[in-house]
């Protein structure tokens, strides 16, 4: 499984979800645009999933949602981080680089 | 315009539902939009910018769903949330079926089968143990009054039977507020010659209306003045005679029945369904007085003691308890015995009990009720068994919609919610397996009703209050117990490995939970085949019991008079009926008898014995005696073993006084020397009595019961003898041919011998016999189709099991069969599973029957709970039925093409 056409699983999408909404609050669109560029592409994700990720943490109330106007004038939908929201982020972040920095070590130490 | 609030809160439903869709359609729109315009900025055009776009958001349509599916659950407090889940589960669960019409036809083919039979089983115990009789107001406090006392054979027994006395003392207990009397339901003769007809009659006393709470529907009750001595007759219809007979627009006050020559006055009507203190269906009411003081012509029985024909039903007195009320009545009771008492004529230690007016909760309850409590948890037992096999098969497809349901979890869907939706669905099977069940419990319980219970009034509204509960709370806990195991089990998969393993995984927790219900479901099967065996058995042994006479093809013929007639005449009307019967071409012989079997016995006092102390005390008492013309033997087909019968020469007045004893009666009194040519005398010593010389002695045979093992005392006096006047109680005709064929002609003919003769009754001597086979008829049968269908549904579960096992195992198979497994190997493998599988149910099962064995004893008859020949024949049928299940799905192993097979990875 190249990396480019890495399968995301619900929880890996979440993450990256709240990183892409930790600087800023940001419209559906802008999300997608931001992993896109901070993952120089590699991370092969289908918009429609990132919306179900928007919407489920909406629900569970780690983001709020409200109406504002975009940069070129049209109304959209904007999503902040809530404390619970950014409580997840801190604790997803420290679990992915626990478990990278094991898988890593696993790794190389098969050289 | 803006609604008011109420009617907006009404639509609130409908109009969040329309906004949220809106916001999410804005929302998309936009993003599409933004990546659109970015694309062109690129330098793409606008077709190929939209189709990248779109490609970049995916499925559409599959998301939206999606996201509607998060927003709705997500909108927790909202009113008609909850509405709105269960719509949406409902719908998925039927669109679900329509997909699998197959599987949606069995699951709900087995569930209504299996709540039909719960439904069936419910009226009847309902009816039996739980209701009391309709129209009871009140019912805990109405009593039936038993007596428990000891007999002249030193046996306790509890009766229902009162003398008219018992009933006087009972009304004068404090701890009763109202106490009735009322006779067991008999028939009697309504109208005379071409009109007449047999009519289901309880006298009563006036008081029973009352103390029940029942209001007529037309007219009133006969009341305290019209249950006098002396009083001119009058008659309560039930609703439904007066429907069929009458018409319910006839006049009542123009209304008057002829009971046994009687004229009566119709006052009223009782309402639909009414039976009194008791469940057989009723008629006709008479007031009890002049009602006896008519079939008896005189007013004797009012202070007779020893004239037992009557019961009685009590209403406790509010804050009076039963214990202290049975004190009372107990007292009362021993009080206007003293006099016998006394005389050591009566137990002095005699008790009165009040028992539940619901019959079968009495000290006395019927096989029936018995059996019908056994037949109860039998069918809980079948249900139980349709629900493991609808358990399995929505196992068997769980395991194939495990990665869809991993890809709905994927994408965010919560565990509750599929739950929630799994459990729809199975409420969904269970609600129209509940339909279905409507329809068996109709079928099945009027079935039941009229053929093995057929002297039970049952409410036939069709589905009462009460059934409807019961269905309600059968279909939940049936929908609940199929439907959670396999939601669950459904639902655990880890998504990852699911979505990996491409839905191939198999998941040994559901096989083994699929395992263990199908080894419970051969255990019960075996269970109940076992049940419908025992019954079965007891069954045939009960209608080839050896009677001791042949009662196939004998009829009873009882004559009703018009006329006062005196003995003499009566006499010669019986003997000139039985001339006229033998010579009817279907008649081969014809007997005057004073007594019925299983009817009417009597006894004449014990007879003294020259040379013997005294006749040694039998369990059942008696000796019994009976007086017969000649024919009798011939008739009954009554071997005498020595001697002779009753012959003509014994008929005059002036022959010698005879007797003929049965076997037993013969051995009870001279066991070691014969019987024949002794002396038996009757009467008080001082009168100084003929030798009544015993001239023969026939085979033994039953009195009442076919349960007397051990055989009463009877003996058989010529018409002349001293000891025993009166008239014939009946004639005994056997029939050449079948004996419906003849009835007719036997009934034309006697009505024809005499313009006295207001109604012969003619009936079956088997109309006698087989009410006392009815508990293993309704055994026997039920047993047996609850027993069949637990086998079928077992037997379908495994073959679903094992043809799903094989599905799952073909790659294995595949490489076995490729590296040279021989196919012979390979269906052994299967049936070895199929077999072994049975044999772990048939195994519990049997140890389960024969721990239940001890229990079921006194209900069954000439068969052992540990018969070995039921055991056998089960074992064997649960192998034929594990060969047939596991044989089509190994002759489909024998098919799998290894190639094939192992390309599929």
């Amino acid at each position: 499984m190249s990396p480019k056409h890495m399968n995301l699983l619900q929880g890996t999408l979440d993450v990256l979800v709240l990183k892409a909404l930790a600087a800023e609050p940001r419209h559906g669109y802008a999300v997608a645009e931001w992993i896109r560029r901070t993952s120089d592409g590699s991370l092969e994700i289908e918009d429609g999933a990132l919306y179900t990720s928007l919407h489920r943490m909406a629900k569970r109330g780690w983001l709020s949602a409200t109406w504002g106007v975009s940069e070129n004038n049209r109304r959209a939908k904007y999503y902040a981080l809530s404390d619970a929201g950014r409580q997840a982020l801190s604790e997803a972040a420290a679990e992915w680089t626990r478990y990278s920095g094991a898988m890593a070590k696993v790794l190389a130490a098969g050289r | 315009m803006r609604l008011p609030r109420g009617i907006r809160r009404f639509f609130r439903l409908a109009s969040l539902t329309g906004q949220g869709a809106r916001e999410l359609d804005e929302e998309l729109r936009f993003h599409i939009e933004s990546t659109v315009e970015a694309l062109r900025t690129l330098g793409m055009t606008e077709g190929d910018a939209r189709r990248e776009a779109h490609r970049r958001f995916g499925n559409r349509e599959a998301y939206q769903r999606a996201l509607r599916a998060i927003d709705g659950v997500a909108r927790r407090h909202g009113e008609g949330q909850m509405v709105d889940v269960m719509v949406r589960n409902i719908r998925f669960a039927f669109r679900g079926l329509r997909r699998a019409p197959g599987f949606a036809a069995a699951v709900i083919l087995i569930l209504s089968l299996g709540i039909g039979a719960n439904a069936v089983m419910f009226g009847v115990i309902d009816r039996l143990l739980l209701s009391p009789p309709q129209y009871v107001q009140d019912a805990d406090a109405v009593r039936h009054i038993y007596v428990e006392r000891r007999g002249f054979d030193r046996s306790v027994n509890t009766s229902r039977t009162l003398a008219y006395p018992d009933f006087t003392d009972l009304t004068t207990v404090p701890g009763f507020s109202s106490v009735a009397a009322y006779t067991s339901m008999s028939e009697r003769t309504m109208g005379t010659g071409a009109d007449a007809e047999r009519v289901r009659v309880i006298s009563a006393s006036a008081s029973l209306f009352p103390l029940l709470g029942v209001v007529p529907v037309a007219g009133r009750f006969f009341n305290e003045e019209e249950d006098q001595v002396g009083a001119a007759l009058t008659a309560v219809l039930s609703h439904e005679f007066w429907e069929r007979r009458f018409g319910t627009d006839a006049d009542l006050a123009a209304l008057t029945v002829e009971i046994a020559g009687i004229r009566a006055q119709v006052v009223g009507v009782a309402p639909r369904g009414f039976t009194g203190a008791e469940l057989t269906p009723v008629d006709l009411w008479l007031p009890i007085v002049p009602a006896q003081e008519a079939a008896t012509g005189g007013t004797g029985w009012i202070d007779h003691r020893n004239w037992w024909w009557l019961r009685a039903a009590v209403r406790i007195e509010d804050g009076t308890t039963t214990e202290v009320a049975e004190d009372m009545a107990t007292a009362a009771h021993r009080g206007g015995r003293a006099e016998l008492i006394e005389q050591d004529r009566y137990d002095e230690n005699a008790r009165v009990i009040a028992a539940p007016i619901i019959a079968a909760r009495g000290p006395n309850p019927s096989d029936e009720a018995r059996v019908a409590r056994w037949l109860a948890g039998v069918s809980a037992i079948v249900l139980m068994i349709a629900c493991f096999n609808v358990a399995n098969l929505l196992l068997a497809r769980a395991a194939r919609w495990r990665r869809e349901l991993a890809v709905r979890m994927a994408l965010g869907v919560t565990r509750g919610r599929l739950l929630g939706q799994l459990l729809t669905e199975s409420l969904v099977l269970a609600g129209l397996g509940a339909l279905g069940a409507l329809l068996v419990a109709r079928w099945g319980g009027s079935l039941v009703h009229t053929v093995l219970l057929p002297n039970v009034a049952f409410i036939d509204d069709g589905i009462t209050g009460r059934l409807a509960a019961f269905l309600t709370v059968a279909t939940v806990m049936t929908a609940l117990l199929a439907g959670f195991l396999p939601a669950l089990q459904a639902t655990k998969g880890e998504v990852a490995h699911e979505l990996r393993a491409g839905g191939r995984s198999i998941t040994t927790g559901a096989s083994r939970t699929r395992t263990v219900l199908l080894v419970a479901q051969a255990a019960l099967s075996v269970v109940l085949l076992i049940g419908a065996g025992l019954f079965v058995t007891s069954l045939r042994a009960a209608e080839t019991t050896d009677l001791g006479f042949d009662a196939t093809n004998v009829a009873v013929v009882r004559l009703d008079f018009a006329d006062k007639l005196d003995l003499d005449a009566q006499h010669q009307i019986h003997e000139d009926v039985r001339v006229r019967l033998a010579r009817l071409p279907g008649v081969s012989n014809a007997a005057l008898s004073y007594t019925i079997p299983f009817w009417s016995s009597i006894g004449i006092g014990r007879p003294r014995i020259p040379g013997v102390d005294s006749l040694p005390p039998h369990p059942a008492g008696g000796p019994y005696v009976n007086k017969v013309s000649p024919e009798y033997f011939a008739t009954m087909s009554i071997d005498v073993l020595r001697g002779r019968g009753i012959e003509a020469s014994d008929q005059s007045e002036r022959a010698p006084p005879v007797a003929v004893l049965t076997e037993s009666m013969a051995d009870a009194i001279w066991p070691d020397g014969p019987a024949l040519g002794q002396c038996l005398l009757f009467g008080d010593e001082d009168e100084e009595p003929p030798c009544t010389t015993v001239v023969g002695v026939t085979e033994n045979f039953r009195r009442q019961e076919l349960r007397e093992d051990d055989p009463h005392l009877q003996y058989f006096v010529n018409w002349s003898h001293p000891a025993a006047k009166g008239p014939a109680g009946a004639l005994m005709v056997r029939t050449v041919g079948p004996i419906a064929e003849a009835l007719d002609d036997i009934r034309r003919e006697a009505a024809a011998t005499s313009s006295s003769i207001r109604f012969p009754i003619v009936q079956p001597l088997m109309d006698n016999i087989e009410p006392q086979m009815r508990s293993w008829k309704l055994g026997a049968s039920m047993f047996s189709i609850f027993g069949v269908l637990a086998l079928v549904v077992a037997g379908l579960g495994l073959y679903s099991v094992l043809a799903f096992d094989i599905a799952l195992r073909r790659t294995e198979l595949g490489i076995r069969s490729a590296l040279g497994a021989e196919s012979s190997r390979l269906v052994g493998t299967v049936l070895r599973r199929s077999l072994g599988l049975v044999t772990l149910g048939l195994g519990i099962g049997v140890l389960a029957a024969l721990a239940a064995g001890r229990f079921v004893q006194p209900l069954l008859y000439g068969v052992s709970p540990r018969d070995p020949s039921v055991f056998a024949a089960v074992t064997a049928t649960l192998f034929v039925v594990a060969l047939a299940a596991g044989s089509v799905p190994a002759w489909r192993v024998t098919r799998v093409d290894p190639r094939e097979a192992l390309q599929a990875e």
